[in-house]
């Protein structure tokens, strides 16, 4: 994220780097289409299956596995997206940074909670622990 | 900065009617943008009615008409009157463009709205300040850099490397593709713009210059390059058919190339 910027004759200088991030924005979406694919067919097979037929779709070490691997990922996706967002449209840089530590922090929490919930499907447990929820 | 509404003092108000004399035939009607910052409170539209019969086919004709016969005190940019030079470039019913390759003709309708470069401080009418635009050229040193002493006669290139240049030297430098491009109306203080960015990667494409590396080291920025986002206005409104999203990406992918040499700040 850009601090507090500093120009030379008006033109920014630059901050060296904004490559990385570029190329990661890249790699991520690339492994997303493939995993959305999936996730969309997987979505669509399991529509109206009992209970047992998604416990066992979800103990299978691949799918699970898959199934984390593209939560993460899509979180990571949407935290580099909403970036360049807050980056555009939020000119205050004070504001623009904590927006993103606050957008991150979300994410992160629900990128954990995505996984945490995948691994207990995936050993047979209910999503929720006992005492939370029906 | 983004601005969803214009603010206080710049939205145009209703101007003054020059209606064509009576028996005109061929009229077409020109709403054009007036401003003088050190008069106006406001801007506003000025309605200019004018046979095409009694000039040139190109819009620049027609203002060039405008001022010579009916409204002296109209402001805009000319120069070559065939765009080389990118003096004439204005916002033409809604799209930028040179008004001396425009024809009047190529207009949709009779009513011909005619506006300065968007998202520019207006120094008169349809003359912008484009100082900013110039120090981002200048930012990028739009000149050969080579390692090599200087030779006796040219610097030879093959055929192939000459033609790398081709769709990047023709850029005559009008903001056209910078003043259209949504991220340079937000980011422009930061974001170096269509323009130069194409300039930039005319230089880093040229086999005779050896800075390629640190013309890259200055271009990486989350601000400067990546404020791209190809919305592709910049190769839409392009006089020149030239397309500066094109250049970007080429710059973008060579960012992260197997062969780049990253130097320290």
């Amino acid at each position: 994220m850009s601090g507090a910027a500093k120009f030379k004759n008006k033109v920014k200088i630059s901050e060296r780097h904004g490559g990385g991030e570029w190329l990661t924005e890249r790699v991520l979406l690339t492994a997303l289409l493939p995993l959305g694919v999936w996730v969309a067919s997987t979505g669509f097979t399991l529509a109206g299956a009992s209970y047992d037929a998604v416990m066992t779709w979800f103990a299978r070490p691949l799918n699970a596995g898959l199934m984390a691997v593209t939560a993460v990922l899509l979180f990571g996706y949407l935290s580099l997206a909403w970036k360049v967002i807050l980056e555009d449209y939020v000119p205050q840089v004070g504001a623009r940074k904590a927006l993103t530590g606050l957008l991150n922090l979300v994410l992160l929490v629900l990128a954990a909670a995505s996984v945490f919930f995948i691994v207990r499907l995936a050993l047979g447990s209910a999503p929720l622990p006992a005492g939370f929820g029906a | 900065m983004v601005q969803l509404s214009l603010p206080r003092g710049s939205k145009p108000t209703k101007g003054k009617v020059h209606k064509a004399p009576a028996g005109a035939k061929n009229v077409k009607t020109y709403k054009v943008y007036r401003y003088d910052p050190e008069v106006d409170a406001d801007p506003r539209w000025d309605v200019y009615e004018v046979s095409s019969d009694d000039h040139g086919p190109m819009l620049l004709d027609a203002l060039i008409h405008i001022k010579n016969t009916i409204d002296p005190t109209l402001s805009f940019r000319r120069s070559c009157r065939e765009g080389i030079c990118g003096s004439c470039s204005m916002n033409i019913d809604g799209r930028n463009a040179l008004a001396c390759t425009k024809g009047w003709d190529e207009c949709a309708s009779h009513n011909i709205t005619i506006s300065p470069l968007p998202h520019q401080p207006v120094v008169k009418d349809l003359v912008t300040d484009l100082s900013l635009f110039y120090a981002q050229y200048d930012s990028i040193q739009p000149y050969l850099q080579s390692d090599e002493p200087d030779p006796e006669k040219e610097r030879l290139q093959t055929p192939a490397e000459r033609e790398k240049l081709d769709g990047l030297y023709e850029c005559i430098l009008c903001a056209c593709c910078s003043t259209s491009c949504p991220s340079y109306w937000w980011n422009q203080e930061e974001y170096l713009g269509p323009a130069a960015l194409l300039q930039s990667y005319r230089w880093i494409a040229d086999s005779r210059d050896d800075a390629t590396q640190k013309r890259l080291d200055d271009l990486e920025d989350p601000f400067k390059l990546y404020r791209c986002h190809t919305i592709m206005n910049c190769a839409q409104v392009c006089p020149k058919g030239l397309n500066p999203a094109k250049a970007i990406a080429e710059t973008k992918k060579l960012m992260v190339a197997p062969g780049r040499k990253k130097q320290a700040a």
